[in-house]
């Protein structure tokens, strides 16, 4: 009941967000399950075009792409709820932490780090982590969340600053809470809604970087069905199969849209 | 004070108004917007008329009506979102009710200037005053650059601005509360026009400051034989500058005419309020009036006079039928149906 | 002390604040080889080393000693220019970037110019006709290119363009501007359309509210019009807000650029990231880093001081 009224709430074009995300991730359940060819299957011709039998075509391997791009949905979905989730929950704690702790050097530390990482291009530091702890999806997952995680301590570090200085605050410390009390309690959930509200439109950008990696090669390594690593199969055969890109390209657009209307819907709701 | 510069009066000014007729006239006024195919009135039956050289005081609270009519008078209903709904509003012997933006572009500036509210952002922030000194003399007339710094230096001395060679070169941020009115009216007298329309161009400012700018003012208007519309909630202040008074409530013309006339016996109970609910009049023995009650807002004016509900002399006859319309009682217009017996 | 006198002057304050960031970003890159799983020496011989080819390597990565001292090291390398030799090309880092980050800047240079020259009118359009159909349209629209991966965008312009029309070279990139950039307007235009959208929505939000500022109903009434009027009254007031974006905006096109360059096969620093990163090449992923962050820093700095001199209301 509360998810109707909720979903009553959001302005049209976040309702139209949900309803695309609702849709993409059904036929990520549906059409792998009632696939003819299964998600491996390599029983049809090689790079066939789009057809009835096959919607999307087929890729190189002959293995059906409507299948496999529905069936990536689970995993891109997964990584970048953890990508998403992971850094935001170290980020609010540091930022959170930075800002009411009387510790110079944890301050200080948090500091240089917020600003150092926040400095470089995202994708570029990603590659560079995973060049360092390697591929795959642990890989990706750790780069993700080493890289993010100051975003949100940014965000929650300003927001506990702010309410730090505010009254009910000191009103709490003259009642003599202590203040891992006050911060634990008071602060912290607080800026936990701020750094929320974000991540939800941060959810587009790590989409879409989780894809952007594979397809550089340093995500999701073949023949583990993503959008990422499936599209820079397709752009071996860009000239004689371009349905080998186009398919999971528009599922992949699709989903990111879907993410953004629904981030967008959110920030001027809790703007308002 | 220094004497401001000796001034010519523009040729162009006498040449363009015939003596005769007035130089501004509204007739049956209305401003406002449509909704549900009803009007939305903001001002109702504005009817008056401004003789060039002549001044005019408009004093109301917020809410009454004063700043859009201001806006009529500059062309730029359209950026509130509201227009002219009827009536005829005349400047300068031109048409300008239905005016289009190109209309409008051919009276700006050089027909009417305007000084905007003196605690908004009137000066761009980002260029510099003589900037926008140059571009106001540029408008209509090629100017080469030698020319119009000269022009744009006697424009400061006009407003009797000191070390005018440093604030030609100061930015918005640079310059104090005062110092931003004077060079917004410099600016505004850049095309010396016939008719100058001032928004409450001393409210935000401290009280000698206020002083100062009202005097420049007044000398300003003698010494160029200049027409003036001054918008102001301030009683005071538009009967320090103005030769006439115009009273608004709740888009309404409540009261109109000489200011010394309305000073000594105001005809509508709402001006009488205004004029007794300032100190210095108190202090005179008279009982300081507090006015009860707010103004009503747009589209929910009451029946009858729409100042009835908060009048202490209201009867029945004042709370039905239409907002009475201003008459002559003695000496000037009053809108009140008791005037003779009330005030 | 220092920090009084530098609180004083904003032009200080800007520098000592980008000195700051720039050494946290020469941290960060020095710590990035530092988070290996066990030890990256080891990772790149492979367990069959010698005992000489390690201590070879670690003297070659800088890994010996402390980290205090690692750190020394790495710093006074970097004084020197010196970011070590690449592992896989055995020539040294700096003179690898040196010979692709020429590339990538030309294709950053157009990029941006291309962004901007389409985000400027499109964003006085919609900020002056907010409630009209084009605004909507670009509502949605710069949703949907924000939400498409610049790679897709990239594969399906290289189809179009190059493929099937046969308006623009299929890859590479010979020369440099001006003459370059026959190999260039794709790419960019392809990092354009997703950065035209994030700079085009917030300088229409800008100068939405540049519009209901007093000065400009003031310059209406002066009489101000056509060219003068825009530029004086709607964009220049309007820049100050937009250029805190500009070090998220080149960011994103750096980070563009890297998986643009793949695409479109251009011999930038992107592609030679993507290398790095598949061979495992350490210093030179390190060094490649390092120069994007630093160039960023360098951006914002400059953004921040051109901020500050046009528009001084901002306070730093």
């Amino acid at each position: 009941m509360r998810l109707v009224r909720w979903f009553r709430e959001l302005p049209r074009a976040g309702q139209v967000g949900v309803l695309i995300i609702a849709m993409v991730l059904l036929l990520g359940l549906i059409v792998p399950a009632i696939s003819p060819y299964g998600v491996e299957g390599t029983e049809s011709g090689s790079n066939e075009a789009p057809s009835l039998a096959h919607p999307f075509g087929t890729d190189q391997l002959g293995r059906d792409i409507i299948t496999r791009s529905f069936a990536a949905t689970h995993l891109d979905v997964f990584v970048a709820v953890v990508g998403v989730l992971v850094p935001l929950l170290i980020g609010t704690v540091l930022g959170a932490l930075a800002a009411t702790t009387d510790i110079r050097v944890i301050r200080g530390g948090i500091a240089l780090l917020i600003d150092g990482i926040n400095a470089f291009p995202f994708l570029i530091l990603a590659l560079g982590v995973i060049a360092v702890v390697g591929t795959g999806i642990t890989g990706m997952i750790v780069a993700i969340a080493l890289t993010s995680w100051a975003r949100y301590a940014k965000l929650a570090r300003t927001r506990a600053a702010t309410l730090r200085e505010l009254d009910f605050v000191s009103a709490l410390k003259l009642l003599g809470y202590s203040r891992v009390r006050i911060v634990i309690r008071h602060i912290l959930p607080n800026c936990f809604r701020e750094t929320a509200a974000y991540g939800v439109s941060d959810f587009t950008l790590v989409i879409l970087t989780v894809a952007a990696l594979s397809f550089l090669g340093a995500g999701v390594r073949p023949p583990t069905p993503e959008w990422g690593s499936m599209m820079a199969d397709g752009r071996m055969f860009l000239m004689s199969a371009p349905w080998l890109l186009v398919g999971p390209g528009i599922v992949l657009t699709i989903t990111a849209f879907g993410v953004s209307l629904i981030g967008e819907a959110l920030k001027d709701r809790v703007r308002a | 004070m220094p004497d401001a510069t000796p001034v010519t009066t523009n040729p162009r000014v006498t040449s363009s108004v015939p003596a005769a007729s007035p130089f501004l006239i509204a007739e049956s006024l209305r401003i406002g917007l449509m909704r549900d195919g009803a009007e939305l009135r903001i001002v109702d039956a504005a009817d008056f008329t401004l003789d060039a050289g002549a001044s005019l005081g408009i004093v109301g609270e917020s809410g009454s009506g004063k700043t859009m009519l201001c806006r009529s008078f500059i062309g730029t209903l359209p950026r509130y979102g509201v227009r002219v709904l009827g009536g005829r509003l005349t400047i300068g012997g031109r048409d300008v009710t239905g005016a289009t933006e190109d209309d409008w572009r051919a009276i700006r500036g050089k027909v009417i200037g305007y000084v905007p509210q003196s605690s908004l952002a009137g000066l761009n922030p980002v260029l510099t005053v003589e900037t926008q000194l140059l571009e106001a003399l540029q408008i209509g007339q090629a100017m080469d650059k030698a020319s119009g710094r000269a022009e744009a230096r006697r424009l400061l001395d006009l407003v009797r601005i000191p070390r005018v060679d440093s604030v030609l070169h100061e930015r918005s941020h640079q310059l104090s509360g005062g110092m931003k009115q004077r060079v917004m009216i410099a600016a505004a007298l850049a095309l010396r026009p016939p008719l100058l329309v001032l928004d409450e161009p001393t409210t935000a400012l401290d009280v000698t400051v206020q002083y100062e700018i009202l005097m420049l003012l007044r000398q300003l208007r003698e010494d160029l034989r200049m027409g003036m519309i001054l918008i102001s909630h301030d009683l005071a202040v538009v009967e320090f500058l103005c030769q006439r008074v115009m009273t608004m409530y709740a888009g309404a013309t409540v009261e109109l005419g000489q200011a010394d006339a309305i000073r000594a016996r105001p005809r509508h109970p709402y001006t009488h309020a205004l004029l007794y609910s300032r100190l210095g009049m108190a202090e005179r023995g008279q009982d300081l009036i507090a006015i009860p009650g707010e103004m009503p807002v747009v589209g929910a004016w009451p029946a009858g006079c729409r100042f009835g509900p908060r009048c202490a002399h209201a009867v029945d006859a004042c709370r039905s039928g239409p907002q009475p319309l201003p008459r002559f009682v003695d000496t000037h217009l009053t809108a009140c149906i008791r005037a003779e017996e009330v005030t | 002390m220092i920090y009084r006198v530098a609180a004083r002057s904003p032009l200080l304050r800007i520098l000592g604040r980008s000195l700051f960031v720039a050494v946290a970003v020469m941290l960060v890159a020095f710590s990035l080889m530092r988070l290996a799983p066990g030890d990256p020496v080891v990772v790149l011989l492979g367990d069959n080393a010698t005992d000489e080819s390690i201590a070879l390597m670690r003297t070659q990565l800088g890994l010996n000693g402390s980290y205090p001292e690692q750190l020394a090291t790495y710093l006074g390398g970097l004084a020197r220019g010196d970011m070590g030799k690449s592992v896989v090309f055995g020539v040294s880092v700096s003179r690898l970037i040196g010979q692709a980050l020429p590339v990538t800047l030309q294709l950053m240079l157009v990029s941006i110019t291309m962004t901007v020259l389409f985000a400027i009118p499109i964003s006085v359009y919609v900020a002056l006709h907010p409630r009209g159909r084009v605004a909507s349209l670009f509502l949605i629209g710069s949703s949907f290119f924000v939400s498409m991966p610049a790679f897709f965008i990239g594969l399906l312009a290289l189809l179009i363009a190059a493929v099937w029309l046969k308006i623009a070279p299929v890859a590479g990139m010979v020369g440099n501007l001006p003459q370059a950039i026959s190999y260039l307007w794709l790419p960019s235009l392809v990092i354009s359309l997703s950065l035209v959208p994030i700079l085009a929505r917030v300088l229409a939000a800008s100068i939405a509210s540049t519009i209901r500022e007093e000065f400009v109903e003031v310059a209406i009434v002066r009489g101000v019009r056509g060219r003068t009027f825009a530029w004086r009254y709607l964009l220049r007031p309007s820049i100050a807000p937009t250029l805190s974006l500009l070090s998220y905006i080149v960011g994103t096109l750096f980070a563009s650029a890297v998986v643009v360059e793949l695409v479109f096969n251009l011999p930038g620093t992107g592609t030679l990231l993507v290398n790095a990163v598949a061979g495992r090449d350490y210093p030179l992923v390190q060094g490649i880093v390092l120069i994007s962050g630093v160039f960023v820093v360098l951006v914002s700095t400059i953004a921040d001081i051109i901020t500050y001199k046009i528009d001084p209301r901002v306070a730093l």
